[in-house]
């Protein structure tokens, strides 16, 4: 084997060790470890977003005194790494490591002398023991003490996940433990209320800045993936090599690649990362790199899914070139369901429904745009839209199932192989298709969220710059809440909120029993506006005069969706069980919270032929 | 809490159409097959009436204390459900006086303990003409309880918007009846009253919801002559709680107290605490089967619908059956030791001759006394008149708090037949919901979730509850089944939104009522 090819085989490898082969996600350090001493290829690695945060705390510059860090997060965010890059900051000092990964090293710092305690995983600590080691609940007290000031020569660094150290701080605590420790264990209580920020540090007299890595954005994290990956210098191995099978140029792994790197997916992916911050779903670095190794290294024929750079994987990757198109990759096609269902990823892809849905303009276009040579329009729009295939990803039986389809040749299992076809091409579409050539709003129709795209450029990206959305989209928006929380066909544009109740329960299916409104006062719209929360995500906030807290929720991508659907004619309860309970208990909240008192007298409301809302005061003496 | 504690029981009341008191002295009289809105109704109804006497949740432990007079709103509920002719009345006449004339004829037929609640023509000066009154009675129509599934016009209801709509129950004839309300209802506000915590609070709460001047009351009263319900003309009573305190009292105050600090309108708070009454009646007979037998608190062991039978099925099965016999073995315990503990029958036990007829004569006697048992207990030996008596107390058993102990599991949402041919305990969406509501006031753990349910309710449903001893069988303990049906509980939650995944491993529960969970 020629130098490069080696080197190309071992980058592949390195990046296998990522890829979702492994189950037992602590092996996957291990392995990458393993693979950078054999080979001598440098592990995936940037800086990570939050490396900063930490260095403020543990090495300032600026003379201000140094603070312990704990660095939470959700598992795959980066601690450990993150971790590194802070020892590293320190000068690498020799440490003596300790079991229950902790390491110890002094230093002299501009703050003088310092005692520096490394907790790697406060995660494992206990294992199968019922109890915290005394051992270990002594180095407990000891944060504690660093933290509440007792101790100034002592700086801890320790990542955890929240469940570990809410158990640490409160079920492994003994009822005797100092007051230090008591009072640690307030500060992490209350954790879910100060982790709303990336860095937090708590109250000036103690020593503690937390470092919560779930808040950054899954967008920063799948940017720097993505960088880390595909701007590595050993891929000029794989594409000058003369290899041959999963380093040839034909080979998958190759034209995957060069796909990946092109703007218009590298875009697309940054946009599904800030969608599933949107939809509630954190992705994490571990689970992103899975993604990105995925979609380069799998295959439907290989063992778990994914090539391996062997004689195995070489075979495969000969002689079934066109069977792994980036465009199934990515969405886990070809991973078994038990490999994607654990993964946040794939679970949040499939969430989207990707490609399986339609609009009749795409499939026209996708079923009789290879076929109908008399339409030049149609073959226009096919050669721009749909040929435009360089690398060949789009599945070659498309055109004789679409053949059959038009000529009524189809029996059950061609019907099912067209279904099939089909939703892998509108996933393709939906993933290369520059947004200029091909409207980018309408390829969201392929997904189960057809307004994501208005969601997007309307909502959020306009209000992260500092912008306001329009009235109309407002107007929309409350048109939509107007016939969920009524149960009435109310306008799908509303100038005014209405809050009405049955007369027996506030979420009755049909609320008639008026109880108040909030107009929309022009532009600004000051009484109903959106605003963006800690995470930097869409709020919706509801004024009134007379109360003085707003009422406001989160407006995710799947309220968005619903409200949307419902504002265009579909009937909330046969449209979604989940978000109609989800926008019941939101309702309840909003009237206790707006209306905490009834009024006087009953006025029932019921709308014109028009949707215009009408009201009908109940009069009895 | 000791069931053979005399000192601990209220006054023993006994009703003459009963066949024997031996569940009634174990678990009051009565508990029976009830549905859960019918439960809160009567609840509603005893609460009200103890509120308008002045009496509200004060214990009430004698028969004078426990009896009261409920509304009858005999008015409303001619107008609202006996009144089938007022629709077309109007399209036949119009809105006009000829209207009201031929309405006025029609209602003669309504129902009344009293002539003058049959004239209607107060009406007429209360409403601005036919139409608007029609559209009224359509309107409250519309929030009669259809669940119910009442054939006749006198078992009908509305939902309790106000007290006017909490009214007593009636024969065809309007004389007082016992289908709807069993006296379950009456039970669960007893136990309310007897607990020692939380009173003032839930008093407030309760005294906010009895409310005579809310807007939807008076709209209620309105229809009625004196702009406020008719009241029964005797007193209810006969119903009897045995214990003056029992834990599962002041748990139930927990709950109610939890729900109603949620600061939900009192209709919306009801539509939970309906089954949360069920509920806390299920465990009350739970728990005291056990205290009669000697037995620790009783598990709960819950399957989280799974798509296959697993070992946590086979359980949860398992365990409602051993909570049914423990019923069953409480009533015949309870027969035994109050046998054995009465003089009367112990001298005659052990001073006359059992082989003389007299002897066996004065047995059955005896024994007819202490359980108040209607038909006498047939037999030649005193052990054939022991084995009779029992087997008829049984038979009461099974017809009443037996069925009533299924009938509350049902109503709460925690016993079904889903997916499998037996039934066990596999909680519903909506007992889920109340439990979080009551349970989480601050987001806290699902491991924490887990052990609050179980050491509240002893509900077992993750490995760390299955695996203490003496919980479930051990031939059913597997540890990832178990683990897995507490997975599937945080999915379901999480669907529902009340609970939060924050990492791979840890998962919030949340109230999604409350101000802090807002997202």
């Amino acid at each position: 084997m020629n130098p490069d090819a080696t080197s190309a085989t071992n980058w592949l490898k390195l990046l296998h060790a990522y890829a979702p082969g492994l189950r037992n996600f602590g092996a996957i350090a291990e392995k990458v470890e393993k693979i950078e001493k054999q080979t001598g290829v440098r592990r995936i690695q940037f800086e990570h977003p939050a490396r900063n945060f930490l260095f403020e705390a543990i090495a300032p510059t600026n003379g201000a005194p140094l603070r312990n860090a704990i660095i939470l997060g959700t598992a795959g965010d980066g601690k450990t790494s993150l971790m590194m890059e802070g020892k590293t900051r320190l000068g690498n000092p020799k440490a003596l490591k300790e079991p229950g990964g902790v390491e110890r090293f002094d230093i002299e710092t501009k703050q003088g002398p310092k005692h520096f305690i490394f907790i790697y995983d406060l995660s494992a600590w206990r294992g199968d023991s019922p109890v915290i080691p005394d051992d270990r609940l002594k180095i407990v007290y000891q944060l504690a003490d660093s933290v509440t000031g007792k101790d100034s020569e002592t700086i801890f660094v320790i990542a955890a996940n929240d469940g570990a150290l809410h158990q640490v701080l409160n079920d492994d605590l003994p009822s005797d433990a100092p007051a230090s420790a008591i009072r640690l264990r307030e500060i992490i209580n209350n954790l879910h209320e100060v982790s709303k920020q990336i860095s937090v540090d708590t109250e000036s007299t103690d020593n503690l800045r937390l470092l919560n890595l779930s808040m950054i954005a899954s967008e920063v994290f799948m940017q720097e993936c993505l960088r880390a990956i595909l701007e590595r210098e050993e891929w000029k191995n794989l594409a000058f090599g003369a290899g041959t099978g999963i380093l040839a140029p034909n080979s998958p792994v190759l034209r995957n690649y060069i796909l990946l790197k092109t703007e218009t997916v590298r875009n697309r992916l940054l946009t599904l990362a800030k969608l599933a911050d949107a939809c509630g779903f954190h992705l994490s670095i571990r689970d992103l790199l899975c993604l990105i190794t995925n979609a380069i290294l799998g295959h439907p024929k290989a063992k778990k899914g994914v090539l391996s750079p062997n004689a195995e994987g070489n075979a495969i990757a000969e002689s079934k070139p066109d069977d792994a198109p980036l465009h199934r990759l990515l969405f886990g096609d070809s991973l078994p369901e038990s490999s994607r269902s654990i993964r946040p990823c794939y679970v949040f892809l499939s969430l989207l429904q990707i490609g399986r849905e339609t609009t009749n303009e795409l499939d026209d276009l996708l079923i009789f745009g290879g076929i109908d040579e008399e339409d030049q329009d149609l073959q226009d729009r096919f050669a721009a839209v749909v040929n435009n295939d360089p690398l060949d990803q789009r599945d070659k039986q498309l055109n004789s199932l679409a053949r059959q389809y038009v000529t009524g040749e189809m029996d059950e299992e061609a019907t099912l192989k067209l279904r099939e076809a089909l939703c892998a091409e509108r996933k393709r579409l939906f993933l290369h298709t520059d947004p200029k050539t091909f409207d980018g709003l309408t390829l969201w129709n392929c997904t189960a969220f057809h307004h994501a795209g208005i969601y997007l450029t309307e909502i959020l990206d306009k209000l992260r710059a500092g912008g306001i959305p329009s009235p109309h989209l407002i107007r929309k928006i409350i048109g939509g809440l107007n016939r969920i929380w009524t149960g009435f066909f109310l306008k799908d544009q509303s100038d005014a909120l209405y809050f009405c109740t049955g007369l027996d329960v506030t979420t009755a299916p049909v609320s008639d029993i008026f109880l108040g409104k909030i107009e929309l006062d022009g532009i600004h719209n000051d009484n109903i506006r959106m605003e963006l929360d800690h995470k930097r995500l869409p709020m919706l906030v509801f004024d009134t005069p007379t109360q003085k807290n707003a009422f406001t929720f989160r407006l995710t991508l799947q309220r968005f969706e619903f409200l949307m659907r419902v504002a265009n004619g579909a009937m909330p309860t046969s449209f979604s069980r989940e978000s109609t309970e989800d926008f019941a208990v939101l309702k309840q909240r909003c009237i206790r919270d707006l209306f905490p008192t009834p009024p006087n007298t009953l006025r029932r409301v019921s709308p014109d032929n028009n949707g215009q809302m009408g009201f009908e005061p109940i009069h009895y003496i | 809490m000791d069931p053979f504690d005399f000192n601990n029981r209220a006054d023993r009341s006994t009703d003459p159409s009963n066949n024997s008191w031996v569940s009634e002295d174990i678990w009051g009289h009565r508990i029976e097959r009830q549905p859960s809105l019918l439960l809160l109704l009567e609840f509603l109804s005893m609460a009200e009436a103890m509120h308008r006497s002045g009496r509200l949740l004060i214990p009430a432990i004698t028969t004078s204390e426990i009896s009261y007079r409920p509304y009858l709103s005999t008015q409303l509920r001619n107008i609202l459900f006996k009144n089938p002719l007022i629709t077309e009345i109007l399209a036949e006449h119009g809105n006009t006086d000829e209207a009201w004339d031929e309405w006025f004829v029609a209602m003669s037929e309504s129902v009344a303990k009293h002539e003058s609640l049959k004239d209607y023509t107060y009406l007429k000066t209360r409403f601005e003409d036919f139409a608007t009154f029609e559209s009224v009675v359509k309107l409250l129509s519309r929030i009669s309880i259809r669940e119910l599934d009442a054939r006749q016009w006198n078992h009908m209801r509305i939902y309790p918007i106000g007290p006017a709509a909490y009214y007593d129950e009636r024969d065809k004839q309007f004389n007082s009846g016992r289908t709807q309300f069993t006296r379950t209802g009456e039970l669960a506000y007893l136990m309310l009253a007897r607990s020692t915590r939380h009173k003032a609070e839930i008093k407030s709460a309760l005294e906010k919801a009895f409310d005579t001047e809310s807007p939807k009351n008076k709209l209620l009263c309105t229809l009625m002559h004196d702009k406020a319900p008719d009241i029964s003309d005797s007193d209810k009573t006969g119903t009897y709680l045995p214990y003056k305190n029992h834990p599962c009292y002041d748990l139930l105050a927990d709950d109610v107290h939890a729900l109603f600090k949620l600061n939900m309108p009192a209709p919306d708070a009801f539509l939970h605490l309906a089954p949360l009454l069920a509920f806390h009646v299920m465990l009350y007979q739970l728990r005291t089967a056990a205290a009669v037998l000697g037995k620790k608190t009783p598990a709960i062991v819950c399957e989280i619908l799974a798509p296959k039978n697993t070992q946590v099925r086979k359980a949860s099965i398992e365990c409602l059956n051993d909570n049914e016999l423990l019923l069953v073995e409480s009533v015949a315990c309870f027969f035994k030791k109050r046998e054995e503990s009465d003089e009367r029958i112990q001298k005659i036990l052990t001073e006359d001759d059992p082989a003389e007829q007299s002897t066996v004569e004065d047995y059955r006697n005896a024994l007819k006394t202490l359980f108040l048992i209607k038909d006498e207990p047939k037999g030649i030996t005193i052990d054939e008149v022991r084995q009779n008596a029992l087997k008829s107390i049984h038979k009461n058993f099974k017809e009443s708090a037996g069925d009533g102990f299924r009938s509350m599991a049902d109503e709460s949402g925690l016993r079904s037949r889903t997916k499998s041919r037996l039934h066990r305990y596999c909680p519903s969406d909506q007992f889920l919901r109340s439990m979080v509501l009551v349970n989480v006031t601050k987001p806290i753990k699902e491991t924490e979730f887990l052990s609050i349910l179980h050491n509240r309710y002893g509900i077992v449903i993750g490995p760390v509850q299955a695996a203490k001893p003496g919980t479930i069988n051990p031939v059913h303990f597997q540890k990832n089944e178990f683990e897995k049906n507490a997975d599937r509980l945080i999915s379901r939650l999480v669907a529902m939104g009340l609970a939060k995944r924050m990492s791979d491993s840890f998962t919030y529960v949340i109230n999604p009522i409350t101000k802090e969970h807002a997202a």
